[in-house]
């Protein structure tokens, strides 16, 4: 492709952008000359280039919609919605043209000639036919340029859009556009991307230099080094702010999809936008675009009620959204409220329960605030129809995970009758974060300053200590029991000699698992410039990257979310081992202490079960078990758990309740909901009677060679047998490769799957 | 070397090293920088054959203990260990090595390619052995070091 062709596209590209928004302008002020003007020019501009160029199809394209601007403009017709919505049509057909040029370099086998009849019988009809009184048909898209609305104006690239769209009713003055081209010219991101790394590297060097000059105090060099440090801070901050862009730019897309989307559902909605100037880093604006539009086509959809349901409740017929910007600390806040019917408590508490989320208990004790919070985990979905706009809940996880992923929070909140508010905090820019240093093994690490909740300083003898059951550290902070993960394990550094000193818990947050990380020290926080890890590295998921510290030492970066799922992954190993080696004399003894429930299953001595691995103990109702090839099950909070028979001689009560220990194959909630695996399975074992709970350091005494027990031991003064719990989780999934038995969980899962995938790319395309 | 020669075969210029009591060669045109010992900042994690990273005027470089990659066991003394800093087409990445000598210009003539027996290791990443008056010395081509390892970290992966 030559150069002449890419200007012609970038061009062309840029110029549509804008057009979008000047037509839904034009529907509010049909009698705009201006606004007509620009918006032939565009058209006349593409059509002439285009034949230069030649490309017959799009000069045939601009041509049907230039004449039909070109009625408009000479007043023999009045742009009534169904004018502007078959130029909306052919401004889409043009993009389409442009997108298939750049990708394929032709223009595609599309031949648009429904359009193209469109607009020629919009052309060619008579003048009196297609004059409607301006005032009523413009009514409704009048509230779209409401006191907010931020009005990008022509073609041209003009930096202060968004504050001259402050104005009040009034359209924002056009600018002039050839004295804004000259004040802009282009640069490639490439080259950007470089003078920062260039512009870090001095400031590396200018910090070197002023270190070594601290001791001397009377050098000849003080006095031009000051001068090179000022210089140097000026120049990294003017480097900075390329990269930055107002949000404004991101939004510039929203009207028309308002528009679209009112237009779509009866509704009448108006769409309000604050601080569109805000500036953010160009990557984060890239990344935040998806989830945003999500979020505003929800609040669109579902927030916002019909217009006869408004009327009733006693509001406006016109819905509002409204979209506001601003800075907080090292943060922009985008807030996205409406006000629609808002969020449907009862609704959500009903499905939290129905999923397995929490139980009416639970739920009973928890504020409103927190049960919306649902409606932002994994598989939730509130929708009872799903609409050809969006499909809520299923996606509103998925923009959470996307906002999360660029380190930063969605949160929202909804008063029932007076519509909802999402708040977004993402952080300024990617590319310098603020992270805590920490020390483990004599190297230091980074972590971001963002998931820290708060450190706590651990001893041996102070309150907060940290303890150790069988292999796993926890911690209690304030009552509540915090999973410790130790970065000298986790790292794999060599084992220290003095194991009881002090170190230090930080207490990180992601998403909603929060553990303690366990390091020696903690140095400082410092800014860091983030800088991807080498190929070589980039398959340790631990990492997010890596800086340089001030002093010029290299440093890695961790990665939160990477060390949950690196631990998740090494603990599922770790599990499968076990039941893979199966060994049985060696693990009791060698776990020391432990706390085991004792339970009396068919005749013979009682049998002890590791309480730890125990998920929760429950009664079944005899009548709710079935049977399916010989496998018992009962249908347990939505999903079907398989039963297994602590005894094979062990023999069901007739009537009334059995006692149950639920075993999960996978552990943790919290797990599932960081991978979005639902596939956790329950095991119930059924035991005659629950007898106690006690702490014996069992030892095995004899082992009789059976699988389903490791042997059996004296607990509490009594012989007991230890029962093999892995016996009966690994039993029970060969039982599943029976199609019969577990096939319902299984299909219930896969389209669970299906679903997620299918809202997320639907979003995606829609928005794209 | 007179012009008749350079028109058959480029002369080869190489930055000779020596590791482990063995003399290799990479390259001039793939060598970015040499540096003296370096502090090296540890990744743990990372395969055996990186030995950590270094800030190299601002850029993050990977070092890779070259007795490792070739199996001749850690570096005695990586405190005293040069780096040879090579380019990939995009990366940085320094090779750490015992010593480094001088820079020899040899006739392309004079490389051989390595007899069959040697590992297929070996033979991945030279591509050829030149005889020098007192000892051999190895060929290097680093970009085929970095597929590997690139390789190998990607089996740990």
């Amino acid at each position: 492709m030559d150069d002449l062709m890419k200007d012609f596209l970038v061009e062309t590209a840029e110029a549509l952008a804008a057009l979008d928004n000047d037509l839904v302008v034009l529907e509010a002020v049909p009698e705009d000359k201006t606004l007509i003007g620009g918006i032939f020019r565009t058209l006349h501009t593409v059509k002439g280039t285009s034949g230069f160029l030649g490309l017959p199809k799009l000069g045939r394209v601009a041509h049907a919609g230039e004449n039909v601007l070109g009625r408009l403009r000479d007043g023999s017709m009045v742009a009534t919605p169904d004018v502007i919505s078959a130029i909306l049509r052919c401004v889409d057909a043009i993009k389409h043209i442009v997108a298939v040029i750049e990708t394929s370099g032709g223009e595609g086998d599309q031949e648009y000639t429904k359009l193209l009849d469109d607009l020629d019988m919009l052309y060619n009809s008579s003048p009196d036919s297609r004059v409607v009184p301006g005032a009523a048909t413009s009514d409704p898209a009048k509230a779209m340029i409401d006191d907010f609305v931020a009005v990008p104006a022509s073609g041209s690239i003009q930096p202060n859009t968004a504050t001259s769209a402050q104005h009040k009713t009034s359209l924002p003055e056009r600018p002039q556009p050839a004295v804004v081209a000259g004040q802009t010219i282009r640069v490639g991101i490439e080259l950007l991307e470089t003078l920062m790394t260039t512009v870090s590297e001095l400031v590396l060097t200018r910090n070197q230099l002023l270190q070594m000059l601290r001791t001397e105090k009377d050098s000849v060099f003080n006095v031009p080094l000051q001068h090179l440090s000022l210089i140097t801070s000026e120049l990294q901050e003017s480097v900075m702010k390329t990269r930055m862009q107002p949000i404004g730019n991101v939004w510039s897309t929203l009207p028309r999809l308002i528009r679209d989307l009112a237009h779509d559902l009866g509704k009448k909605i108006e769409l309000a936008m604050d601080g569109a100037h805000t500036e953010l880093d160009r990557q984060v604006l890239e990344l935040i675009k998806d989830p945003l539009t999500h979020i505003i086509r929800n609040a669109a959809d579902h927030g916002l009620e019909q217009p006869a349901e408004r009327l009733a409740a006693g509001k406006d017929e016109t819905g509002r959204v409204r979209l506001n910007a601003y800075h907080q600390g090292g943060h922009i806040i985008v807030q996205i409220s409406d006000d629609g019917r808002g969020l449907d408590v009862e609704r959500i508490r009903r499905k939290a329960v129905q999923n397995g989320l929490a139980t009416e208990a639970e739920l009973a004790t928890m504020p409103d605030a927190q049960i919306f919070r649902f409606v932002l985990r994994p598989g939730f979905s509130t929708a009872s129809a799903v609409t050809a706009v969006s499909g809520r809940g299923v996606g509103m996880d998925v923009v959470r995970v996307n906002v999360e992923k660029i380190g930063g929070m969605l949160d929202l909140e909804s008063t029932p009758g007076h519509g909802a508010c999402f708040t977004m905090k993402i952080p300024l820019t990617l590319a310098i974060v603020s992270a805590l240093i920490v020390g483990c093994a004599g190297t230091r690490f980074a972590i971001p300053q963002m998931s820290v909740v708060e450190l706590v300083h651990s001893s041996a003898s102070g309150i907060s200590r940290i303890q150790r059951i069988g292999e796993t550290a926890v911690l209690r902070l304030r009552e509540r029991l915090l999973p410790l993960i130790t970065l000298h394990d986790l790292l794999r550094f060599e084992a220290d000699k003095e194991e009881s000193r002090d170190q230090v818990v930080i207490v990180i947050q992601v998403g909603a698992v929060r553990f303690g990380l366990v390091v020696d020290q903690v140095y400082d926080t410092e800014e860091i410039v983030v800088k991807p890890v080498a190929p070589v590295l980039s398959g340790i998921n631990v990492y997010s990257g890596n800086t340089i510290l001030g002093d010029g030492s290299v440093c890695m970066i961790i990665d939160p979310n990477g060390v949950i799922q690196h631990v998740c992954h090494a603990g599922a190993e770790a599990v499968e081992n076990s039941v893979l080696g199966h060994d049985l004399v060696e693990r009791p003894t060698d776990t020391g202490r432990q706390t085991l429930l004792l339970v009396r299953a068919g005749p013979g001595i009682r049998k002890a079960i590791p309480l730890d691995q125990i998920a929760r103990l429950e009664e079944v109702d005899i009548g709710q078990i079935c049977r399916s090839g010989g496998q018992m099950m009962v249908h347990y909070r939505d999903r079907l758990m398989s039963l297994v028979l602590a005894s094979p001689d062990l023999q069901l009560r007739n009537a009334g309740k059995q006692p149950v220990l639920v075993f999960a194959e996978q552990p943790a909630e919290d797990r599932n909901g960081m991978s979005l695996d639902r596939r956790t399975r329950q095991i119930g074992l059924i035991v005659d009677e629950i007898l106690d709970i006690t702490e014996s350091e069992a030892s095995i005494e004899i082992d009789h060679g059976h699988s389903e027990s490791l042997g059996s031991a004296i607990v509490a003064g009594e012989p007991t047998d230890v029962v093999n719990v892995a016996f009966y989780l690994r039993h029970d999934r060969a039982g599943t490769s029976d199609p019969g038995a577990v096939s319902p969980v299984q299909r219930e899962d896969s389209e669970w799957l299906l679903d997620g995938g299918r809202y997320y790319s639907h979003s995606t395309a829609a928005s794209s | 070397m007179t012009e008749n020669s350079t028109a058959v075969e480029a002369p080869l210029v190489l930055v000779t090293m020596t590791l482990a009591g063995h003399a290799f060669g990479v390259g001039v045109q793939h060598v970015h920088d040499i540096l003296g010992p370096q502090h090296i900042a540890r990744v743990p994690l990372a395969c055996d054959a990186v030995a950590g990273s270094i800030n190299l005027r601002g850029r993050i470089v990977t070092v890779l203990d070259l007795g490792v990659v070739l199996g001749l066991g850690r570096l005695s003394k990586p405190d005293h260990a040069m780096n040879v800093v090579v380019a990939d087409d995009r990366e940085l990445y320094a090779l750490m090595v015992d010593q480094v000598g001088d820079v020899l210009t040899i006739s392309g003539k004079a490389l051989e390619p390595l007899p069959p027996t040697f590992p297929s290791g070996w033979k991945a990443i030279s591509n050829g052995i030149v005889k020098l008056q007192d000892h051999l010395l190895l060929t290097l081509v680093p970009d085929q070091i970095l597929a590997a390892i690139k390789a190998q970290a990607g089996v740990i992966a």
